[in-house]
């Protein structure tokens, strides 16, 4: 690899939509606004997770196919669209009961 | 034809029965066609379990003892998830203690069943309709099946249990019984009590099974494997001994000396200790049996099937499946008890007495029994503790079936008293039965009154002999079993684990002199308390009418007592010691001790020369606690007294004592209980105050800090006095800023500590 | 040189589309960011040379899960008007986000990967690094690009190790349990989504 991309990059990136989905998922005050934060997070482990998959040793042992990356990639994904829609779901249930989507108005869990 | 190697290999069978039988089942609640059909679903399935289960056995106890003590594990394993270098594999592992487990719990529970589809016909005309008030027959047919449904799925975790090869897998199903024991517990969930008691068993069960898994990942950590056919390979356990006691294993990994307390106990008795932490949840010992005698809130047959018959031995039977970890479990003698087996003994043995002495004092039929489970469990622990492993395997056979039979006897008892109570209203006609209803006082302070209307309280109950003759009987058959009287199966599988002590005590052990007192001990109380109950239950004229009206339980109730009561008297002939005179050689030289044995280092089990002393002493402190039970209770009849005679003989303040259980539930609620809720009040007010904390968020402690900053600048002289008391309160502000019931919030803290980590790797 | 072109491109596309999501006041504009975002990492995946993990990026991020924030935007849209987008705690949190983004960065730099060698014959992946259009053998000067991405189309044609296949045996064999238990969290997710969404 050493004349192509260094790791580092790759792994730069993926920290770097990790911390935006994640002042995203802090921040904003609409519910759907916090949920697509927690997809840029997601989707920023998944590269790493590929990443690692592309450049890093894997240790072959017997029956292990070395997909291990991409296999949890897909598994994310899939969990992504699972949260997706239950998430969704959940906002347009309290919306429809509350009249509102703002993160702010759902403390019925405060102390 | 039998033969014994295909058998085990499709030995997966015997809990997919169960499982088919409850997935039938939801069908059938889920396409309104609960009801009897549920039940009947339910025997075929644990019906087929059964009889593949037992089958199993006779195949491995007849002419495939050899090849079972060639290899004495048959499994067969499927790769199941990949892990590290390897695999957790699930399988099925048949051995002599599987084998046999599976048989025992196979016919209870196959009993059990065909009890219940009688016992839970109550349950049809048990809900009544808020708006029409008329009985609604519909969902009592649901609850009807969805009984059955729990019920067929605790067998199946049972079955999977006995039969797992592999610890994570065994734990799966440990958790499969902890949560049909929750839900069956809590069956009647419209009771307060009900709900409460199952919540109760859950959560003490889960402080031991936080243990045990625990426990499982050191041996995974430790040896890279938590298949039982491994994990017990001498050189397994070799390599768990070798890392030796805890303080130098934490030396090593951390590069410097540490010294913590009891740092010399080795890494194997933890894990060992740990292991067992699982076993006092599920089995009921001390400090963890709290949970126990709650359950008897659940209906009468879960209480013989979870808790007296199957589940609560899985515990025993978790120690004897990993009884070669525990053996080892110490540094110097491999071949000595070691430090983690005398923890063992030493609860079982205080659990076998404790739970006994109490047993004394209840009035409860049911909690009689609970206590006198616990008591039983603590033998088979004890025994297990002090090595006597085929002793502590026979008494989990034997009193399964003779504590099952008891506890459904109660059952019809309760039934019995149940339906008297309805007969004395409708033929004595208000006046009249009001007469026999008054609650009479206990005579004790401190201790409640019986209430008239309790079918469970033995005060309301006495000459029920003549009333339910085949209940008697059968009662009584399981009553001599318990207590140890010769010839019926509690006294073989009772006297071997102390006369076992008594040789272990020979050999120069202190605990088995400790395990042999007070297991004598706790036979003697055995004996009494079961005196008492069958003296106050059966005995003398009735005391109320509901009693003297008792009928008796219809036959599908009735039989199974009679089946299970032949277990009761029989079994215990197949470990009759080969030394003792006459009966020993003649019964084939204990050919349980035989089939058993092989599972210790390749058969290699001690045999000691028959000594009567043990003997006659148990048999002496069995016939002690009987004849102080019949002259206490049994000559005169309960209506006549006014107070407990026990209560006269030993003092009011003791007898409440016993009564009130040592006050350790009272103790947990004032210490643990309260402690949290304390806490959580505590908390709750900080958050209270918080409101306005809350509201202001970032600019407000932005601005906080820099007054902060500019009241340190103005007064820095006055000190770090000042300055404590303020960080103090900042750090109580935001302790109160922290509850706000905003996710992003939290969200946003758990960063700031996962950004310590980071800092900490970066910096 | 065109490797790294490329990378920046699909880089710059994924951080600029994460960046305006979070910037954009109107929930809607910040989902159409977010599509653009998804694109990018796809472009990412490919440059990884996971190929099927970026057509399965476009379809199930670009394709299923932004059109249902979609959805629940349109369906829950007319209350946000002109209200911040952002709460109280916003400075905190960027405060927060960045210093872990630095924290990871330095980290990711720093620490020393074992990095599989270059060529190192029969490794496990040597067969998938062909359908990559240049990205490893291109090193070897005495290929052109064209060259390369000819044979390692033919390699791909002939050689049933590809990535797809590969993948897929991974996931019916060593995987099967973890794919089993997604399928079955999908489905109740779907159950749950249905019947929350319905009352």
């Amino acid at each position: 690899m050493e004349a192509s991309i260094p790791l580092w990059w790759y792994l730069l990136v993926a920290a770097a939509l990790f911390g935006t989905g994640l002042f995203g998922a802090l921040s904003r005050r609409n519910a759907v606004g916090v949920l697509m934060g927690i997809e840029l997070m997601l989707n920023g482990a998944n590269i790493n997770a590929v990443a690692f998959w592309r450049y890093i040793a894997v240790p072959s042992g017997a029956g292990l196919n070395g997909m291990d990356g991409q296999v949890f990639a897909i598994m994310v994904i899939a969990l992504a669209a699972a949260e997706a829609a239950v998430g969704l779901a959940l906002i347009i249930s309290i919306y429809r009961n509350r009249q509102s989507v703002l993160v702010e108005d759902f403390s019925t869990m405060r102390g | 034809m039998l033969d014994l190697a295909a058998l085990a290999a499709n030995a997966w069978l015997v809990p997919l029965f169960t499982a088919l039988a409850f997935v039938i089942i939801l069908v059938q609640i889920w396409t309104g066609r609960g009801g009897r059909g549920s039940a009947y679903t339910a025997i075929a399935g644990v019906a087929a379990s059964g009889a593949y289960s037992v089958v199993l056995f006779l195949a491995s106890l007849g002419g495939s003892a050899a090849e079972l003590s060639r290899s004495p594990a048959m499994s067969r394993t499927m790769d199941w998830l990949p892990l590290g270098d390897g695999y957790l594999r699930f399988g099925i592992l048949v051995d002599p203690l599987g084998a046999a487990t599976a048989a025992m719990v196979g016919i209870a529970c196959l009993m059990i069943f065909i009890y219940s589809s009688s016992y839970m016909g109550a349950e049809f005309e048990r809900y009544t309709d808020p708006t029409s008030g008329e009985v609604d027959r519909a969902l009592g047919r649901a609850r009807y099946a969805r009984f059955f449904a729990y019920v067929s799925l605790f067998a199946t975790g049972m079955f999977g249990f006995v039969l797992a090869s592999n610890l994570v897998q065994a734990l799966l199903f440990w958790e499969i019984m902890g949560l049909c024991s929750f839900l069956l517990i809590g069956f009647w969930n419209f009771k307060p009590s009900a709900a409460q008691a199952a919540k109760k068993a859950f959560m003490t069960t889960r402080i031991g099974d936080m243990g045990l898994f625990i426990g499982i990942m050191m041996l995974f950590a430790f040896l890279g494997t938590t298949d039982y056919a491994s994990l017990m390979r001498p050189e397994s356990l070799a390599r768990l001994q070798a890392i030796g006691p805890i303080d130098g294993w934490l030396s090593g990994m951390l590069g410097y000396e540490v010294y913590i307390p009891l740092g010399g106990v080795s890494v194997a008795a933890l894990v060992a200790l740990c292991l067992f932490g699982g076993s006092i949840g599920k089995s009921a010992q001390f400090p963890l049996h709290v949970w126990l005698p709650d359950a008897m809130e659940g209906p009468t047959p879960v209480s013989a099937m979870i808790h007296a018959a199957t589940m609560v031995s899985a515990g025993v039977f978790l120690i004897a499946r990993l009884y070669p970890v525990f053996a080892s479990a110490t540094v110097d003698h491999p071949d000595q008890i070691s430090g983690a087996m005398y923890a063992v003994a030493a609860i079982g043995a205080l659990t076998a007495l404790l739970a006994a002495t109490i047993g004394m004092a209840q009035y409860d039929i049911k909690r009689v029994l609970a206590f006198s489970t616990i008591s039983q469990l603590g033998y088979m622990v004890m025994a297990l503790g002090i090595g006597a492993y085929v002793a502590a395997v026979f008494h989990l056979l034997t009193h399964a079936f003779f504590k099952a039979l008891l506890f459904l006897g109660s059952g019809s008892v309760i039934h019995g008293v149940e339906h008297g109570m309805h007969e004395g209203h409708s033929h004595g006609g208000g006046q009249d039965a009001g007469a026999g209803h008054h609650d009479r006082q206990s005579g004790i302070p401190g201790v409640a009154a019986a209430d008239a209307h309790d079918p469970q309280d033995m005060r309301n109950m006495g000459g029920l002999a003549k009333r339910m003759p085949l209940t008697y009987v059968t009662f009584l058959a399981g009553t001599l079993a318990l207590t140890g009287v010769p010839v019926f199966s509690g006294f073989w599988s009772k006297d071997e684990i102390l006369s076992d002590a008594f040789h272990k005590m020979g050999d120069g052990h202190m605990i088995a002199l400790v395990v042999w007192v007070l297991g004598t001990t706790a036979a003697f109380v055995t004996a009494f308390y079961m005196a008492r109950q069958v003296f106050m239950v059966f005995a003398g004229p009735p005391s109320t009418d509901a009693a003297a009206h008792a009928p008796e339980s219809a036959p599908a109730m009735v039989y199974p007592l009679v089946v299970l009561s032949v277990f009761a008297i029989l079994l215990g002939l197949i470990g009759v010691p080969a030394a003792f005179p006459v009966l020993g050689p003649l019964l084939g030289g204990n050919p349980f001790h035989h089939y058993m044995g092989h599972l210790l280092s390749g058969g290699a089990f001690e045999t000691h020369a028959f000594n009567a002393l043990p003997a006659l002493a148990s048999v002496g402190a069995a016939a002690t606690g009987w004849g102080l039970g019949y002259a206490l209770y049994g000559r005169r009849p309960a209506a006549a007294r006014s107070r407990d005679p026990l209560a006269s003989v030993i003092g009011a303040p003791l007898f409440r004592l016993l009564n009130r259980k040592y006050y350790i539930d009272e103790i947990y609620d004032a210490t643990f209980i309260r402690g949290s809720v304390a806490f959580a009040k505590l908390n709750a007010w900080f958050d209270r105050r918080a409101v306005d904390g809350a509201v202001n968020g970032a600019s407000w402690l932005g601005s906080r800090g820099a007054s902060v900053n500019g009241w340190i600048d103005s007064r820095i002289v006055d000190g770090t006095v000042t300055l404590v008391a303020m960080v103090s309160s900042e750090l109580s502000r935001w302790m109160r800023w922290l509850q706000t019931g905003r996710v992003q919030q939290y969200l946003l803290l758990a960063f700031v500590g996962v950004l310590i980590f980071l800092a900490m790797n970066v910096l | 040189m065109m490797e790294m072109l490329a990378f920046g491109l699909v880089a710059g596309v994924a951080v600029g589309g994460a960046i305006g999501v979070v910037a954009a006041r109107n929930v809607f504009v910040s989902a159409l960011w977010l599509v653009l975002s998804f694109i990018g990492v796809a472009g990412i995946y490919a440059i990884l040379g996971a190929d099927f993990l970026a057509a399965t990026q476009v379809l199930i991020y670009v394709g299923a899960i932004s059109v249902l924030i979609l959805f629940a935007v349109m369906l829950t849209h007319h209350v946000m008007g002109d209200e911040r987008s952002n709460n109280r705690q916003a400075f905190l949190a960027f405060i927060v986000s960045s210093s872990v983004v630095a924290a990871l960065g330095v980290l990711a730099y720093r620490t020393d990967w074992p990095i599989r060698p270059a060529d190192a014959g029969g490794s496990v992946v040597t067969a998938m690094r062909g359908d990559l259009a240049g990205s490893s053998a291109a090193s070897t000067a005495a290929q052109t690009g064209a060259s390369t991405a000819l044979t390692s189309t033919v390699d791909l044609a002939l050689n049933q190790d590809s990535n797809v296949v590969r993948l897929g045996q991974a996931l019916m064999t060593e995987h099967l349990l973890s794919f089993e238990i997604i399928s079955l969290v999908l489905l109740v997710a779907l159950i749950g989504a249905i019947v929350i969404a319905r009352d």
